[in-house]
């Protein structure tokens, strides 16, 4: 092609690492765990289907941080029964390497001409019902903390959130609502993000780092906080 | 001997079923650039490129190292470009193509097939006659 006219730059397809959302819904006492588009600001399968070995671990915590008794119940979709203030679900589809050709689900190695590789992990939290606690990191992994109760707002409201790991600020780290990207934190990990509807929120950040193990570059870690407004 | 004739037909057949010719050409084309949010190119994913309302793509393959996907839309406007990656994210886009300059094609093929087929077939032709004339001469 010795002429190439237009460009057309599409930048936004969807969030960095956060290929689509993971959302957890409830039927009485029984948590579903879902992957997909259902809720996104951008295109895709409405749901996606994972291996059973997706979910690492779960837990059901009371109003005050304190874990209460949770019973899987299976797990493709995960599903489980109990009594949750907040539940908080950590997940990963392992390790993913890009080559020319493809993107496959295997470590580096195995992928010969990796130009490309990483270790992908998740973590989800649903806060059902408002505790100052949950204002405190629950975890040691990536993690976004409401600094406020979120079933005050309505949708225009901001809530500020605060992104942290290891109990420590994330600075920079891009934060989405819904897929959509909506800026990067402060020095002290804290973004106001405008909620634009009721019913599911669905917020989510992701960071990189260098991965040392032989079998990615990089681990990108991705962070979800889930409520739900009325409608 | 009448059999003879098929024979570069024959040829002709084989070369076309197993040669692909090729053509150098400067057209103007449309490029659409994908991109991650944090400005990433979203390089060596799959895509597919459909005229709008239709099934079958015109154009199926990889973005490039730069995130993109180029092409000659010809005299279709509307278009649907849907790019996935094996870990899930994607773009299923509709746009209206830019206008191009018609694909102007200026051939740079070696000597075309038909002219040597003719040649080759002038050949045997002329051989044949050279062969009937020296057979008519002897008593």
């Amino acid at each position: 092609m010795r002429q190439l006219l237009f460009a057309l730059l599409l930048v936004g397809a969807c969030a960095t690492a956060a290929a689509h959302d993971l959302w957890l819904e409830q039927d009485a006492k029984r948590w579903t765990l879902y992957q997909g588009h259902r809720h996104s600001a951008h295109d895709g399968a409405e749901t996606l289907a994972y291996g059973g070995n997706f979910v690492l671990g779960a837990q059901c915590l009371d109003g005050k941080g304190g874990a209460r008794p949770l019973t899987e119940l299976s797990a493709s979709p995960w599903s489980a029964a109990g009594d949750c203030a907040a539940l908080r679900i950590d997940a990963s589809s392992g390790y993913w390497s890009k080559t020319p050709w493809e993107t496959k689900n295997v470590p580096k190695p195995e992928a010969p001409g990796a130009l490309k590789s990483w270790l992908s992990k998740d973590s989800l939290k649903r806060i059902e019902r408002w505790s100052p606690a949950f204002a405190a990191p629950l975890g040691t992994g990536l993690e976004i903390l409401p600094q406020g109760d979120p079933f005050a707002l309505k949708p225009g409201d901001k809530l500020v959130v605060r992104v942290v790991r290891a109990g420590q600020p994330v600075a920079a780290a891009p934060v989405a609502y819904h897929g959509d990207p909506r800026g990067a934190t402060d020095a002290d990990g804290r973004i106001a993000i405008r909620l634009r509807h009721g019913g599911v929120q669905l917020i989510s950040t992701s960071v990189e780092t260098p991965l040392q193990d032989g079998k990615a570059d990089l681990e990108i870690q991705a962070a979800t906080l889930q409520f739900e407004l009325p409608r | 001997m009448k059999y003879l004739f098929c024979l570069p037909l024959l040829w002709l057949a084989g070369a076309q079923a197993h040669e692909v010719h090729h053509q150098l050409a400067s057209a103007s084309a449309v490029v659409v650039a994908l991109a991650y949010a944090n400005g990433e190119p979203f390089a060596y994913e799959k895509y597919a490129l459909y005229p709008a309302g239709q099934d079958t793509p015109t154009q199926v393959g990889n973005t490039d190292a730069a995130g993109r996907v180029v092409f000659i839309p010809g005299a279709t406007r509307e278009w649907r470009l849907q790019a996935n990656s094996a870990d899930g994210h994607g773009a299923n886009l509709t746009f209206a193509a830019p206008a191009t300059d018609t694909a102007k094609a200026a051939p740079q093929e070696a000597t075309p097939r038909w002219l040597l087929a003719g040649f080759g077939l002038s050949l045997i032709f002329g051989l044949f006659g050279l062969v009937q004339l020296f057979a008519r001469k002897k008593p």
